[in-house]
């Protein structure tokens, strides 16, 4: 928090906004990457995403307040045409597949050759290579996730929603590589940040996106 | 002009050579009658129409070919002998547009010519009208006076103007119309983006008015004409169209009560002497108006679905369970007998049973009979759907199925009954599930109709929040609401879906009372369409189940009962068989006892609909492309 007095009263500068949006196979753990960040729980039998689901949540880094539209899309190949609607247009995405599972790796190359053709040419992708709390059961070695990942510039992590590591991480990272142009500075040229847990209580509650 | 002019255009008629504007579902009234059809702007050669063509009461072939149409001076005060006759006229003889409030409020517009007053045409939505406008200011020039445009004939529209400049030099007919087809496209964008500039006003405020009835108009000057009131008028530019919605909210019936649970007592008595079900339809009108009663589902169940016939005696009853089980058994070995090296052989399998073992690890598991590690009815459900992978090959298991099926293994706690019960249910929404979406993006077209007719104010919020897809509603629909109501809620939910004694996909009311439940905190609070598919998302559990059936049921009465139901709704949702439309308000019986259900098949296969004319004509696939091509990119 800046401690410099505001010119501009109690106005706070807007937060920048991003559409993220989350894509891989059906249970690598999607939405319970998206559930581990913004409410910062775990279901260990999260249910299935049928249609799609929206939520919010903001991060800051280095000074700059970032807020993620999240888009969590079903997996299942049969939803695969809804796909579409939801990355059209999206800064940021997530591809997700499942270390203990080969087949949801290869899943994932093929988004992110759907996302070379059909998405915004500036979008930020990073590749998450999910439960790894599970990593004695492993199928996918980190090194393979790794050398696609830099092979296609892509950020790369392996996360568990389950115990939290590198969740939050993933998401600072893909804010870190988005545009940081000012939608409108303070007199200072400063930005204010917005208190986290707050943020975070209300993003999971309707109507409150984007509108403020 | 005279009507000569207007006759002299009957002669040899051109093929069409433009189509510049097309709308669908577009209503012809004379006196109290109404014909649906298509209504176009268009070119051949050298001369602009306007023409409709109805749908289907009226044989063209029969009557005239396509050529000789002819410019057919309709006299409003006339009933035509057989059916409505196709009309065009040309462009040029066009005096006025009007936009006139239709019955209830829906646009529509009355053209003038040179020699006749057309009928009062009624359009799907207001912004076909405003399409239609825009189209037509490329050829007519029109000077605004309160809601009429009056045609400037001293000036030219911007078509013919092209025309001149380009024709006169040396550029082919082709590059002529390659340039003005990329200034219509031009046109057309600049509309869809402009859409927003409807205004949407006078709602209600032209409640009680007298509401003037085509037919029943002697004079341009007789024609109710309101002048909205100056704090509500926006002030179009010079010559701009402004359009308004006059259309008032369909009015809130109050709700039907619910009836008494349909109980044990009362199922006794449904039983001849051999254990046939008899009296089915006022057993099935109970349930409907009033729910089973919960120890009673596991009875009355399988008769819903469709595991045992109605008529079939308690001997047949056991030996049908008897046959049933012996299918189960030998729809299981079928997969169960795969061998570990057939396996690595067949993908479709592997891919099939990966996706049911994930699925259904994650199905209710906060119900206590599937909470916990090692559940064992957690095995049983995969065991089902696997089952039922073998029984319907060419489905498969999709995401969605296990919501379908959990609640029935939880009522029967017994696989071979909630495996038959199953069955039931698919074969019913089994369409819901298929690759290409069809059913469901059909279901979500005929929503939104329903909330358009319903609720003009939400639905143009949800159009100008590029919502109108109503893809936020795409859960409930899926799977019959089933993650929206929990316990006995969801069973009582779905029992009244299955004995709806109307011929209707009652799922479609049921999803539009909710939305007009919500309408005021979306359109309040300004929400875009990740507000709304969140807002919407989390309602589940937190629906109130006898609320939400007691207004599905009056809106539905009250839907049926409006003198003015346009024709997708009359159609394809009511599936009411064309009756005059002043005849269909006495139709409305508030009684559910009237029989009024005819087997589907039969209904679907005369009754012609705007789906069987044109494939690619429907109003609702141009939904679906719509939807496909749509940005939900929330606003910035």
């Amino acid at each position: 928090m800046s401690g410099r007095p505001r010119q501009n009263g109690p106005a706070q500068a807007k937060a920048l906004q991003f559409k993220l949006v989350l894509l891989g196979e059906s249970a690598v753990g999607k939405s319970s990457l998206v559930l581990r960040f913004v409410k910062g729980q775990f279901h260990e039998y999260q249910e299935t995403t049928i249609g799609a689901a929206f939520l919010t949540q903001t991060v800051t880094v280095d000074g700059v307040t970032v807020k993620f539209e999240i888009w969590d899309t079903a997996g299942q190949e049969r939803y695969h045409s809804l796909a579409p609607m939801y990355y059209r247009g999206a800064q940021a995405a997530i591809i997700v597949y499942d270390i203990t599972n080969r087949d949801t790796f290869e899943r994932a190359k093929s988004w992110v050759k759907e996302l070379d053709r059909q998405a915004r040419k500036d979008i930020v992708i990073a590749l998450a290579g999910n439960k790894f709390d599970l990593s004695n059961k492993r199928m996918v070695e980190v090194e393979e996730g790794s050398a696609y990942a830099q092979e296609h510039n892509l950020i790369f992590m392996e996360t568990s929603a389950k115990t939290g590591d590198n969740v939050s991480n993933v998401f600072v990272e893909i804010a870190k590589m988005l545009p940081k142009v000012e939608p409108k500075p303070n007199n200072n040229g400063q930005t204010v940040r917005i208190d986290d847990n707050q943020e975070a209580q209300n993003g999971g509650g309707p109507g409150c996106c984007s509108k403020n | 002009m005279t009507d000569n002019n207007d006759t002299e255009e009957l002669e040899e008629l051109p093929d069409v050579t433009k189509r510049f504007y097309e709308e669908y579902d577009v209503e012809l009234f004379y006196a109290d009658k109404g014909t649906s059809g298509t209504f176009a702007v268009l070119e051949r050669g050298e001369c602009a129409y306007i023409e409709w063509t109805p749908f289907d009461s009226y044989d063209v072939n029969n009557h005239m070919s396509f050529d000789e149409w002819g410019v057919i001076a309709h006299d409003s005060t006339k009933e035509p002998s057989v059916g409505m006759p196709p009309l065009r006229v040309p462009i040029s003889t066009i005096d006025s547009i009007k936009q006139e409030i239709g019955a209830r409020g829906r646009a529509c517009i009355i053209i003038s010519t040179s020699s006749q007053r057309l009928p009062v045409i009624y359009f799907p939505k207001l912004d076909s009208v405003y399409r239609l406008v825009q189209c037509l200011k490329r050829f007519l020039c029109f000077i605004r006076e309160r809601d009429t445009l009056v045609v400037d004939h001293s000036r030219a529209g911007l078509h013919k103007v092209m025309k001149e400049l380009e024709l006169d030099g040396t550029a082919t007919s082709n590059q002529v119309y390659k340039k003005i087809a990329v200034d219509f496209q031009d046109v057309y964008d600049t509309t869809l983006s402009g859409l927003s500039k409807v205004t949407n006003f006078l709602r209600g405020s032209v409640v009680g008015k007298p509401v003037s009835r085509p037919g029943a108009q002697t004079s341009k000057t007789a024609v109710t004409n309101p002048t909205p009131p100056e704090h509500l008028c926006h002030r179009p530019a010079e010559g701009d169209f402004e359009l308004y919605d006059l259309r008032k909210p369909l009015d809130r019936a109050a709700p039907v009560a619910r009836d008494e649970m349909f109980t044990q007592a009362l199922w006794e008595t449904h039983f001849d002497s051999e254990g046939r079900v008899c009296r089915v339809k006022e057993l099935q009108d109970r349930i409907f108006g009033g729910g089973c009663h919960p120890d009673l589902r596991q009875d009355v169940w399988p008769f819903l679905l469709n595991v045992y016939p109605w008529n079939s005696t308690l001997e047949e009853r056991a030996a049908i369970m008897e046959q049933k089980k012996k299918e189960y058994e030998v729809l299981k070995n079928q997969w169960k007998s795969i061998s570990p090296a057939q396996m690595k052989r067949f993908q479709l399998y592997r891919d099939r049973e990966a996706l049911v073992e994930k699925d259904v690890l994650r199905t209710d598991r906060v119900l206590e009979f599937y909470r916990g590690e090692n559940n064992p009815h957690i095995a049983d459900l995969y065991e089902m759907l696997m089952t039922y992978c073998q029984y319907n090959f060419d489905l498969g298991y999709v995401q969605g199925m296990s919501d379908l099926l959990s609640p029935l293994y939880l009522l029967f706690k017994d696989k071979l009954m909630a495996f038959w019960a199953f069955v039931g249910y698919m074969d019913m929404v089994e369409a819901h599930f298929f690759l290409d979406q069809q059913k469901i993006q059909g279901k979500l077209a005929d929503l939104s109709s329903l909330v358009y007719y319903c609720d003009s104010e939400l639905y143009n919020h949800l159009e100008k929040e590029d919502s109108s897809n109503f893809f936020f509603c795409f859960r409930w629909l899926l799977i019959n609401f089933k993650r929206e109501f929990r316990g006995d809620d969801i069973l009582e939910l779905w029992e009244v879906i299955w004995t709806c004694p109307y011929n209707t996909d009652y799922t479609l009311f049921i999803a539009t009372a909710i939305l007009l439940q919500e309408r005021t905190p979306i359109i309040q609070k300004k929400m875009c369409f990740a507000d709304i598919l969140r807002y919407i998302n989390d309602l589940s559990q937190h629906i109130d189940l006898r609320e939400v059936l007691g207004n599905t049921e009056s809106l539905f009465h009250n839907i049926r009962s409006q003198p003015d139901i346009p024709f997708n709704i009359r159609t394809n949702i009511l599936r009411i068989a064309e009756t005059p439309l002043s005849s269909l308000g006495s139709q409305y019986n508030p009684n559910r006892d009237i029989a009024e259900k005819t087997p589907e098949p039969e209904t679907a296969d005369h009754l012609i609909t705007s789906r069987d004319l044109d494939e690619s004509r429907d109003p609702a696939s141009l939904l679906v492309e719509n939807v496909s091509n749509m940005s939900l990119d929330p606003p910035q």
